[in-house]
């Protein structure tokens, strides 16, 4: 493959969603969104409190079905949904194992990597019932990366986070996008928006995308 | 570590777990049990009862207050049962759809469920039959005791089925505890309406015809014990089809990357 062809390879979308609509009862929330979420790219969605950013995300990762338009992706996909989904009644570790067979992984080992790199090492034998609310989030997001996706779907992951982990959070993002991953992030904090590649502003159900000068 | 876990054994082990690790439903099964026993054997007459038992084909005598436990311990399993398997499956709801949207096979995740359902109701049914076995004369305990487990199996596989269909916590409660009421009710020969077209139609027919016989007759009919375990893997079956509409995927992955053209 020459390295034009890689290129376009690279550029090519891993996610792509096309004109989807979405109506909770009358409410019409999505009118027609488009997003394309090419491989190494860090995607960030705002947009005012239920302006449908999260209802975007579970269409994109095919939670819910949307009334019209298209979703298609390709590869592995990780999805940190907003709200920790956690089973209270098991452990840190049982999360991990069950998401283990879940993917199919060998081994533990980047379950592992990415505890330390969380700093939640400590908890694995704590029940997800008794976590600290940003443990929680850790645990959350943990899940959505430990099988390495292609493609990252990540709904306001960092709630809760202290502001060493928020950071390390960012470092992790950026090398994922450098390795070719592809990033989608809910967001609704300004002083985020930095970090994005480009920023899809969620306003009347559509998405407005505007390059960043990361 | 190189150690990969089975879909099977890892969600059996975390869901017996995370019975044995839910207090209420702990609670209930050990206090409840011989607390509803008791007040049978409290509370009914010793009267002799005579009614018509058709799974042993012949009028039964036997002492009211008697009669009233083996109901009652019927009654208290399948609340404890229902109970508890509604409460599992029902805050396990949302990680499960979300372990199944991650790859998890989802036959072999109900598979664990419904054995953990059997284990933890052979546990109950245990417990019942040593308790009803310092309250009663009863000379036939290994039947008895399969028609205590069918019972627990039934409502097991209710609860079950409930906690992937209703939304609402209280809900599932609320149907657990009627059910199980009113089958009891309409069950127990104390109560006289043994002759109501359409008993036999409920979960609890089997598994109480099968009881009363094990308990006051000399006969066992196994077909009536059936009839429980099929309502078992009927809740079971519905509930593997409710779980699988409800995380079936609605978007298509492509096994290729996709293609750079507009899409329309």
């Amino acid at each position: 493959m020459t390295a034009e062809a890689a290129q376009h390879v690279c550029r090519q979308p891993r996610l792509r969603i096309s004109g989807v609509w979405k109506a909770y009862g009358r409410r019409q929330l999505l009118r027609g969104a488009d997003l394309d979420v090419p491989a190494g790219t860090l995607v960030g969605v705002v947009g005012e409190n239920g302006a449908g950013k999260s209802t975007l995300l579970r269409i994109a990762m095919g939670h819910l079905a949307p009334d019209r338009g298209t979703v298609e992706r390709t590869g592995k996909a990780g999805y940190c949904p907003q709200h920790a989904v956690l089973n209270d009644s098991f452990t840190v570790m049982q999360h991990l194992r069950l998401f283990q067979a879940a993917y199919r992984l060998p081994t533990l080992a980047r379950a592992h990597e990415l505890m330390d790199l969380l700093a939640f090492t400590d908890s694995g034998r704590q029940r997800a019932g008794e976590l600290s609310g940003g443990t929680r989030q850790k645990l959350n997001l943990l899940l959505a990366l430990m099988h390495d996706p292609q493609l990252l779907v990540l709904d306001e992951p960092y709630q809760g986070f202290d502001w060493d982990t928020h950071q390390r959070f960012w470092s992790l993002a950026a090398r994922l996008r450098d390795q070719g991953r592809s990033i989608v992030v809910v967001s609704h904090l300004l002083h985020d928006l930095h970090h994005f590649d480009a920023v899809g502003h969620l306003r009347d159900g559509r998405l407005d995308m505007e390059r960043t000068t990361r | 570590m190189t150690y990969r876990p089975s879909a099977y054994t890892e969600m059996l082990r975390c869901t017996l777990l995370g019975h044995l690790r839910s207090r209420m439903a702990v609670l209930l099964a050990v206090v409840f049990i011989p607390a509803w026993i008791m007040v049978a054997r409290l509370c009914a007459p010793d009267r002799t009862l005579r009614f018509s038992l058709e799974s042993a084909g012949t009028d039964v005598l036997a002492p009211a207050n008697h009669v009233s436990q083996v109901v009652n311990a019927l009654a208290a399993v399948t609340l404890v049962t229902g109970f508890s398997m509604f409460m599992e499956t029902f805050k396990a709801g949302e990680t499960d759809r979300r372990l199944v949207l991650a790859g998890y096979p989802k036959l072999r995740m109900l598979l664990a469920k419904v054995t953990a359902v059997a284990l933890v109701t052979a546990l109950i049914a245990v417990y019942t039959m040593a308790v009803l076995a310092v309250s009663l004369p009863v000379g036939r305990l290994g039947p008895l005791a399969l028609a205590v487990f069918s019972a627990g199996l039934a409502y097991g596989g209710i609860g079950l089925l409930l906690g992937s269909l209703v939304r609402g916590e209280l809900e599932g409660f609320f149907l657990v505890i009627m059910l199980s009421l009113v089958d009891t009710g309409l069950q127990n020969p104390v109560l006289n309406v043994a002759d109501l077209t359409g008993l036999s139609a409920l979960p609890l027919y089997g598994a109480c015809q099968f009881a009363l016989a094990a308990a006051f007759t000399s006969s066992t009919p196994w077909s009536h014990g059936l009839l429980s375990l099929a309502w078992s893997a009927a809740t079971s079956a519905l509930a593997l089809l409710a779980f699988h509409v409800r995380t079936r995927p609605h978007c298509r992955i492509a096994p290729e990357m996709l293609a750079g053209t507009p899409h329309t």
